[in-house]
């Protein structure tokens, strides 16, 4: 009777000091309001010490609490409920188990998993319980190879797959070995359009990016996953413009740097200003402004220079010579089409620029009246060289000559032969200031009109770009209405 | 860049041909001495000081001539008559008269008869070949004097419309 009593004593101080720690609790984790609640078991070591596994596990509750998507039950109640049931964390390894423990800690959840090690590779399974129902409601494992201090990162990326989160680029960026490589981490927000379509400056920032990565110094995070962070925190991509929201985000995003931007347009001019900046401290690490002007293809040569000046390295002499307007490397990309390149093409060959400027008519236009000028001056000069040899031969005969009659003849032929020089001589002057003349007007042809432009003629009429609003991208078609 | 423009634009301007511009001097030219005349050629002679210089006497266009009388003027100073020889004009199935006389002082006279079956000649050809030697540099003249004459068979003078001239330099 009385060590019943006692025995019902003991349970009531159970129960009620389990909802004691349960309000607890509940208190501390008012902030994450709405969450679930969540208990972590220890987990199962097989072929590790149980220490380490104790570890791994601390550091997965840690990181389930930085995920937001659980309240975590404390640690200590949960080691209450299990001393005082006679079980050992790491041995309730079973569904009915974790529920149960689950049911007395007030959990809606419960997490139980293992760690193994199979030679050289280590193994994770975790499991999330519903408590309410004794079922399963998400298995997540994972393997690795390597030293066993690379395993806290593997449980901190479980920690967000097994709330069903995708993990932050820095984790996964840390799991690919990327820090190590001495290079810095840096996520682009789009550059603000000013005067130019957004769509043209996130082509413009797209190429930025992958220039940046082309530069090997930098490990940039997706494009997706800023979106993602950004629509998780309410702005779009054209809201945040500030340093601090673009430091917030970069925080999010557990990235060193962000780098921020504008692309403005001025009459025929363009101007693009771009900031990198360190997330941890807000200090600008750089700043880098350029101004361009010319067709707005240019653009991409010059923000691909600018990629690789913000890294604080040389831009490669293609670009270079892109951004000169001389001849890029084969399959690099679109060259860029100067008025001057024009020129100096038709000034080499009448109609080459014209041709380098997509104008073929008027390319064999000046070319056919050119030469066709220049076989005529050709004509006039060996009628001229004919005439000349007769006036010579035959002066020759009139000053040797000593009949009259002679004299008289050959007078006659060298002076026709002489008008007939001086007319040849005559036309091929003329044949040859009309091809100059022609020559002349195909250089200023050239060099006025210039090359047509290409995103509307020669080139591809299709634009592929990106629109933040839909998130998707975007395929643009234009028609030349002129 | 734009100097290489100009340039190429200028040579396109300025290409055009060397062009021959004959004198047409020759001394029997008719154009340039009226016939009937006497006339030498070369009209022009150089040579070197003390050197020689031939210089032929022509009848041009003349008409039924039997005899010509030439009467040269030279100067003296500088030059010397070296020799006189008879040209081929009255040249026929005879030798001509041929004669001339150079007194030393600047005048040499020429006659020179023809001698065949018709006695007379028409038309253009050499009288004489005079080869004169230079004493002294500079411009020697030489010149055929109205006394000059040209005798039909009868006798009778023909008028002459030139009388030739001809400048010897010895340099």
């Amino acid at each position: 009777m009385q060590s019943n009593l006692i025995q019902d004593l003991q349970k009531i101080r159970i129960a009620f000091q389990s909802l004691l720690l349960v309000f607890i609790s509940s208190v501390t984790l008012f902030a994450q309001e709405g969450a679930p609640s969540v208990a972590v078991l220890d987990f199962d070591a097989k072929g590790i010490p149980d220490y380490e596994a104790e570890t791994l596990t601390e550091r997965l509750r840690s990181e389930i609490a930085n995920t937001k998507a659980f309240r975590i039950t404390d640690r200590k109640l949960l080691d209450k409920i299990i001393n005082e049931q006679a079980l050992q964390q790491s041995g309730c390894t079973t569904d009915e188990c974790a529920a149960e423990v689950g049911q007395l800690l007030g959990a809606q959840y419960m997490i139980s998993g293992s760690i193994g090690k199979l030679g050289e590779t280590y193994t994770i399974d975790v499991k999330l319980v519903s408590v309410t129902t004794g079922a399963a409601e998400r298995t997540k494992t994972a393997s690795y190879k390597g030293p066993i201090a690379g395993l806290i990162t593997e449980m901190e990326i479980l920690a967000w797959e097994i709330s069903g989160l995708q993990a932050p680029q820095s984790l996964l960026m840390k799991q690919s070995g990327g820090d190590k490589a001495g290079k810095i981490t840096v996520a682009v927000l789009d550059f603000s359009p000013r005067g130019i379509s957004s769509l043209e400056a996130q082509t413009l920032t797209d190429r930025f990016a992958t220039e940046i990565n082309k530069t090997d110094r930098a490990i940039l995070v997706d494009r997706n996953v800023v979106n993602e962070v950004m629509q998780e925190q309410g702005y779009t991509q054209a809201e945040c413009s500030s340093e601090e929201c673009a430091a917030e985000v970069g925080a999010m995003l557990g990235v060193q740097f962000m780098i921020s931007g504008a692309i403005g347009k001025l009459g025929e001019t363009y101007t693009i200003d771009a900031k990198m900046f360190e997330v941890a401290t807000g200090a600008a690490e750089k700043t880098i402004n350029t101004t361009y002007s010319g067709q707005v293809d240019g653009l991409i040569t010059e923000i691909e220079i600018l990629a690789w000046e913000m890294m604080g390295l040389k831009p490669p002499n293609s670009l270079l010579r892109k951004r000169k307007g001389g001849a890029g490397q084969i399959g690099s990309g679109p060259k860029g089409k100067s008025r001057f390149g024009a020129l100096i093409r038709s000034t080499i060959i009448p109609g080459w620029g014209q041709l380098y400027s997509d104008r073929s008519l008027s390319a064999w236009s000046f070319l056919g009246g050119e030469l066709a000028l220049l076989g005529l001056g050709y004509m006039s000069y060996t009628s001229y060289q004919t005439a000349y040899d007769d006036v010579d031969n035959f002066y020759a005969q009139y000053q040797a000559a000593t009949n009259p009659n002679d004299i008289r003849m050959f007078k006659e032929k060298s002076m026709a032969a002489e008008d007939q020089m001086n007319s040849s001589n005559d036309q091929l002057t003329m044949m040859f200031q009309a091809a100059a003349a022609v020559h002349l007007a195909n250089m200023v042809h050239a060099f006025v009109l210039g090359p047509k432009n290409s995103a509307t003629a020669s080139k591809s009429q299709f634009q592929l770009g990106y629109d933040p609003n839909i998130n998707q991208p975007q395929l643009r078609f234009t028609i030349a209405l002129d | 860049m734009r100097s290489i423009n100009y340039i190429i634009a200028i040579g396109f301007v300025f290409v055009s041909c060397e062009i021959l511009e004959p004198v047409y001097d020759n001394t029997l030219d008719l154009d340039n001495n009226s016939p009937p005349a006497l006339l030498f050629t070369p009209e022009t002679s150089t040579t070197t000081l003390g050197g020689s210089a031939a210089v032929m006497l022509y009848a041009l266009e003349v008409e039924n001539i039997a005899g010509v009388r030439a009467r040269i003027q030279y100067d003296a100073a500088k030059l010397i008559v070296s020799t006189v020889s008879a040209g081929s004009f009255f040249t026929g199935s005879q030798a001509p008269v041929f004669i001339y006389d150079d007194n030393g002082s600047g005048i040499l006279d020429i006659y020179s008869f023809y001698m065949g079956s018709d006695r007379i000649k028409t038309g253009t050809g050499d009288i004489a070949l005079i080869v004169f030697s230079t004493k002294l540099p500079g411009n020697a003249s030489i010149e055929l004097t109205t006394e000059s004459e040209l005798l039909d068979e009868n006798g009778k003078l023909i008028p002459i419309q030139s009388y030739g001239t001809g400048v010897i330099s010895a340099q």
